[in-house]
């Protein structure tokens, strides 16, 4: 291709100290104007590309280069990485570690490299104004970049990479903290700057995704290239074994259950919306209620009342919070990016306190409790696991809870045991849990939370940066927790994950709940909310298209979560 | 919402503490010197920020007073000039009001320098000082020092939220050594790994650009605040001028 902005000649790095290459004469031609996606299981070599193609091996991980790259006529091998960003940046995985924090603000953080590279103020001022804008992050502009939620961050650090304005912009798993309306909006920003001729490369593990707004897919595997095309034929193709996509799921489903009038697997919405028949006659399933709603309230494990929480900075966060939720139940916890979610979810264990309101744990009052003694009831597995990984190993990182709760020794060697074992790594026991790939990392994270067999286990965005097998293995830890009569909350943005592994959904917007009920018994009125605030999964979503009432036979097959695995 | 206070030039917010520190450290009476720590403190109180300011001041006041006040009033006790007898202790007075001279000139220090880096932004601090020519490299040191407390403190409480949710719990002596086990780790792997994610961080953001920084924000200054900035250069070189003076004629 001659018109390629991005070329590579087999390329291949080592990292130091590893045996084998994260990427193996790789040898790609990118052409500008076109937005493509790399995908893969985790450590196939996606960050170590897009890091490579912004300037930052060896310099900044150090390891051997071999092959050549071209990015917008110059070599980032050769070039250092201030020096690429005329031509190319970056928007790194984890957004909290690209934070400069030498600005105090956040449009100071997101004009600060155009100032550092000359331009006039002015300039700097409108770009940032038009960047915040994009990520809808304007009114956070004087804002501490500390005082940010994750996702908030993250569009921080992308709305950075948007007013550089080079001609090449590379995204790093630039979805993963990201509410469904920021990720749709932030899909349409990048169609746009692909259309205006800029070219645009997202790593990215969330196959709808990819098969909505990418044109080309580039597919990685242990440092290879493994494929390479157009999403619909990449996606669709089992060869590959890139794990399903949601859209594809639910085709086959449909298919299953004769509403699918396609021969062919869907792999895009509109594709579902073409392929259902509204008209097939759907048996009624009459679906037994999940077991805790049954007898939800009976025995409540936690108990809100009236919480109220403002941070120091005098952001008013939670306003009026009320919940319940029963022993065993499985809850999805939903809102915008700043809605409050982590916020709320560090009231449970008590490691906030409520400036107003009550909070029972199992209808013992724990406000006056000390953060840690309630570990045995409640625990949270965070959304950044940077802060709770120390041990040497994954099982001395996984017994470290169980050693808290006073408990004999042959049972805390169980249930490390057992935990490792739900979260796929017996093998690596005695492996570093910083030499893992980020993904597995997050479930060492995990793991260690299980251990404690609390009984109620709240996840943060658990689901952030896992490729699918990975998520393979949450859901079956989850399901496990499940079975043992535990509670589980998950906050989370990936609307698929928790309509299939949760029964209801508690939406939190404006500092209080403005939707609480099982999805199963969502009205059209919940379900525009819903739709308005985070987005819907992708059963809703293609019913409402299709125009499909809910309470039917058909919307209930199409919505019915527990099916969709 | 900032005071009057917060909102002046940086410059201008140093400039008055360097003349209160300057007169503090020069004062020769106990009165004028503890007029002037007033002073200091009536610029944290100046501040919006006074309360969250004044909470760290016995942290910082509290043991200095206490250790010079007995350092210098019991432990080298001056008898002869006015002895005072409290309760088996032999205190004097004098060395009283001399310890007393040393902790004002400390507190007026703390308060004077502390207020305006709690009041001002660090960013713009800087920026103020690379306006009058403050090389660029040692502009990012300090900022990158500024920064440093700020960081392990954030990080440090993150590391124990999640230590806390996991069972931790601090009540007592023995219970946070041990607690310091699982903290210290990531606290030092998260600083290491800190530094080189910094480093990466500012690398993106073209700190390294060679070319002069332009800056998003113009600072705000007044003529007023001219005036005040060199009429309080001119009383630390007055007074300076004053103590040589007056040791070398007497
Ligand atoms: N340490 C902090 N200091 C001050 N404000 C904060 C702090 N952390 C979060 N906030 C603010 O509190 C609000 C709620 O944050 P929270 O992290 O609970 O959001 P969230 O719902 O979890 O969002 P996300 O989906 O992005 O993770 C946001 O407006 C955020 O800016
Ligand atoms: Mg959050």
């Amino acid at each position: 291709m001659n018109d390629a902005i991005v070329a590579t000649n087999g390329l291949s790095f080592r990292y130091t100290r590893r045996t084998t290459p994260a990427l193996d004469h790789i040898s790609i031609a990118i052409a500008a104007g076109s937005l493509t996606a790399i995908i893969g299981p985790a450590g196939a070599g996606k960050s170590t590309l897009c890091a490579l193609l912004a300037g930052f091996m060896p310099q900044f991980f150090r390891g051997v280069v071999d092959g050549t790259a071209t990015v917008d006529g110059v070599s980032p091998i050769e070039g250092s990485v201030h020096a690429m960003l005329p031509h190319v940046t970056v928007v790194l995985s984890q957004a909290s570690t690209q934070i400069s924090g030498v600005c105090d603000t956040v449009a100071g953080e997101v004009g600060f490299a155009l100032a550092n590279m000359g331009m006039p103020g002015d300039t700097i001022r409108t770009r940032v104004t038009e960047a915040l804008a994009t990520m809808e992050i304007g009114h956070l502009a004087e804002r501490s970049p500390f005082q940010l939620s994750g996702g908030q961050q993250q569009r921080m650090v992308i709305a950075a990479a948007l007013a550089l304005n080079p001609p090449v912009l590379i995204f790093d798993e630039p979805t993963a903290q990201l509410d469904p309306p920021t990720v749709a909006a932030l899909g349409d920003t990048l169609r746009r700057l692909a259309a205006a001729g800029k070219t645009i490369i997202v790593a990215e593990q969330h196959l709808d995704w990819v098969a909505a707004y990418a044109d080309r897919v580039i597919v990685l595997n242990t440092g290879r290239l493994h494929a390479d095309g157009p999403p619909q034929t990449i996606i669709a193709d089992p060869q590959l074994a890139l794990g399903r996509s949601y859209a594809q799921r639910l085709s086959s489903y449909a298919q299953l259950h004769d509403v699918w009038q396609g021969s062919t697997v869907a792999t895009t919405h509109a594709g579902l919306v073409q392929g259902i028949r509204t008209d097939a006659p759907v048996e009624p399933v009459s679906r037994p209620l999940p077991r805790a709603h049954a007898a939800p309230m009976q025995a409540p494990v936690l108990t809100c009342t009236s919480v109220q929480f403002a941070y120091p900075n005098g952001v008013p966060v939670l306003t009026d919070v009320d919940l319940t939720i029963g022993r065993g139940e499985r809850v999805a916890l939903l809102g915008r990016n700043g809605a409050g979610k982590s916020t709320l979810l560090r009231h449970f264990n008590g490691l906030l306190r409520p400036q107003r309101g009550t909070i029972a744990l199992n209808g013992v009052d724990i406000v006056k409790r000390a953060p840690g003694t309630l570990a045995r009831q409640m625990s949270i597995v965070f959304q950044d696991v940077r802060n709770q990984l120390f041990a040497a190993t994954v099982r001395t990182e996984v017994a470290y809870g169980p050693s808290l709760l006073g408990i004999s020794k042959s049972d805390q060697e169980r249930r490390v045991i057992d935990a490792m074992a739900v979260c796929g790594l017996t093998d690596d026991a005695d492996t570093h849990p910083y030499d893992l790939p980020v993904a597995r990392r997050r479930l060492v994270a995990t793991a260690a939370i299980l251990a404690l067999e609390s009984d109620i286990i709240a996840l943060d965005e658990p689901t952030a940066g896992l490729d699918a097998d990975s998520i393979e293995t949450l859901s079956s830890a989850i399901a496990t927790c499940t079975q043992a009569g535990r509670t589980v909350i998950l906050v989370t943005h990936d609307l698929n994950f928790c309509a299939t592994h949760t029964d209801r959904v508690v939406l939190l917007a404006g500092g209080r709940i403005v939707l609480d009920a099982p999805w199963a018994s969502l009205n059209d009125d919940h379900i525009a909310l819903l739709e308005r605030e985070v987005g819907l999964p992708l059963g809703f979503d293609v019913a409402r298209t299709c125009g499909i009432a809910a309470g039917s036979a058909l919307h209930h097959c199409l919505t019915s979560p527990a099916d969709l695995r | 919402m900032p005071s009057r206070y917060d909102l002046l030039h940086p410059l201008t917010k140093l400039s008055l503490a360097l003349v209160l520190i300057v007169a503090a450290y020069l004062s020769p009476s106990v009165w004028l010197s503890t007029a002037i720590c007033g002073a200091a403190l009536l610029t944290t109180a100046a501040s919006h920020r006074r309360g969250e300011i004044a909470r760290v001041y016995p942290l910082f006041f509290v043991p200095i007073t206490i250790s010079l006040l007995l350092i210098r009033g019991v432990l080298v006790p001056d008898v002869r000039t006015s002895p005072i007898d409290v309760g088996g202790f032999v205190l004097s007075l004098d060395a009283i009001a001399g310890a007393w001279i040393y902790i004002l000139r400390y507190c007026t220090l703390v308060a004077a320098l502390f207020t305006v880096i709690q009041t001002t932004p660090t960013a713009q601090l800087m920026h103020a000082l690379a306006e009058r020519g403050l090389p660029r490299s040692i502009e990012f040191i300090l900022l990158m020092a500024l920064q440093i407390i700020p960081d392990m403190k954030l990080r440090a409480d993150a590391i124990l939220e999640a230590q806390q949710s996991r069972g931790l719990v601090i009540h007592s002596l023995p219970s946070r050594i041990r607690a310091l086990v699982p903290l210290i780790g990531p606290l030092v792997v998260g600083a290491l790994v800190d530094v080189e994610e910094r480093s990466m961080a500012l690398e993106l953001r073209a700190f390294a650009a060679t070319n002069r920084p332009t800056r998003m924000t113009v600072l705000i200054d007044s003529r007023a605040q001219r005036v005040v900035r060199v009429a309080c250069i001119g009383a630390v070189v007055a007074m300076g001028g004053a103590v040589v003076g007056v040791r070398y004629l007497s």
